[in-house]
């Protein structure tokens, strides 16, 4: 192989990352690939909003900056790069201790480690703190002391193992609200699992999505990227099976909630859907009762 | 810090965090995603450089702990293979060295092309990769071996 040749491909490899836009935006939209900053701005321009008609909305799920956060980071005037505008928590809305607790811990693992030096040191090898901690990725005796304190503040227990399921697996384990959507993921212990989905809508067009379960009682750090959240046209819906969910329809994603007894799910529709009714019969299709 | 400065660097950089991390994820969108979190980073950081070289390995260091951090995430783990994502090439015999390069394993594609390409020494790539000088060396033979042998047996 010619060296040239070699450079010559990668030197053809460009970033559509825009540092411009970066440098400008306000808070920090950890993960929002920059085509989807640009076209949210150029919706908000245009004057679109949406707001929620019933007691919750996707707002209530946001991540919120915290008054110890911007103390510490945010001393020096600048924007403050855990503000995390349009990152949600995918365990319950504002206030629950699990999405108050996973907020504490994002607070946490966003001030520690920033230049990822400690991480370095550990490398691929095994984490000091054990297994359970690196499910959520502690790799250190510090972090693993942190979250142990935030699961007892806000008494919660910690993920233990896991393992790869599929939806039939997950339908035997949990009951059969999957219908007929396909999918593969894992679960963990303690019930919370997460699989990618496939559904079919009657006219044979498919989607593909995330399918999430957060048990409460447990501290879980999961979020999702959705960008700016008045952007969503959203709803309440009453669905087959009776559970009333929270529907939320943007330009690039489309979101369903369910806020359960004894758990909360989260559905993500990675290229988001063209219609109202198209996102009704995705939740339609889940039987959410039985969760 | 400062905002023209990060500027600067970033215009300077970018392709270069880019391409790392597009050697370690094998994915343009998850590349994307990562060189957007290490310029984050780079904005939020507060302590000065030495020089630009400094700001460079720096910024590769980030690169490569936050994909790492990736690679091992569970979810990366868990979900299915996404079809081959190859970017859009001036040639098609560039596509398929491009493709030849994804197809081997990802310590032997990040060693070959911090080497190759941003011309640093197996020394070098150890203390960023965390890897011990002799197996960055080994590493660069065998993926250079691998990759023509892959080559040879397409034509």
């Amino acid at each position: 192989m010619e060296m040239d040749s070699y450079r010559q491909v990668f030197s053809q490899l460009h970033t559509t990352v825009d540092e411009g836009k970066l440098a400008d935006v306000p808070k920090r939209r950890r993960g929002l690939r920059p085509w989807v900053i640009a076209a949210a701005a150029i919706i908000l321009a245009l004057g679109v909003s949406a707001a929620a008609v019933f007691g919750h909305s996707v707002q209530e799920l946001e991540v919120r900056e915290g008054p110890e956060s911007n103390r510490v980071i945010n001393g020096g005037g600048r924007w403050d790069p855990l503000a995390g505008k349009g990152f949600i928590s995918l365990q319950g809305y504002a206030d629950s201790p699990e999405k108050t607790a996973m907020e504490e811990w994002m607070r946490f693992i966003h001030t520690y480690d920033t230049d990822g030096e400690m991480l370095a040191a550990v490398g691929n090898g095994p984490t000091g703190p054990g297994e359970k901690y690196a499910l959520y990725f502690a790799y250190t005796q510090e972090m693993a002391d942190a979250l142990d304190a935030i699961a007892e503040k806000y008494g919660l227990t910690l993920h233990s193992g896991f393992s790869e399921a599929s939806t039939d697996r997950l339908s035997e384990l949990f009951g059969d609200f999957a219908g007929e959507n396909r999918g593969a993921g894992y679960t963990y212990d303690d019930g919370t699992f997460q699989f990618d989905g496939r559904y079919a809508f009657s006219d044979g067009e498919e989607v593909d999505y995330q399918f999430r379960r957060s048990m409460k009682g447990v501290l879980d750090a999961v979020g999702l990227n959705v960008g700016d959240t008045g952007l969503y046209e959203q709803w309440e819906y009453k669905t087959k099976c009776g559970v009333p969910v929270l529907l939320a329809l943007g330009e690039y994603k489309s979101l369903v909630f369910a806020d359960l007894e004894d758990c909360f799910i989260a559905v993500n529709v990675l290229s988001g859907l063209k219609t109202p009714g198209r996102l009704e019969e995705l939740a339609d299709s889940f039987d959410f009762s039985v969760l | 810090m400062e905002r023209e400065e990060f500027l600067r660097l970033a215009a300077r950089y970018k392709d270069t965090v880019y391409r790392v991390a597009l050697n370690m994820l094998a994915s343009p969108a998850d590349a994307d995603d990562v060189t957007q979190e290490t310029l984050l980073r780079l904005l939020s950081r507060n302590k000065p450089f030495s020089g630009d070289d400094h700001a460079k390995r720096w910024l590769i260091r980030v690169t490569i702990n936050l994909c790492k951090n990736e690679l091992r995430s569970a979810w990366r783990k868990k979900r299915e293979p996404m079809p081959e994502e190859v970017p859009a090439f001036d040639r098609g015999e560039q596509r398929e060295l491009y493709s030849a390069v994804m197809s081997l394993p990802e310590k032997y594609r990040t060693a070959m092309y911090l080497f190759y390409y941003e011309d640093m020494s197996a020394r070098e790539i150890g203390e960023l990769t965390g890897a011990k000088e002799s197996a960055v060396t080994t590493r660069l033979s065998r993926g250079r071996q691998m990759l023509k042998n892959i080559l040879t047996e397409d034509k």
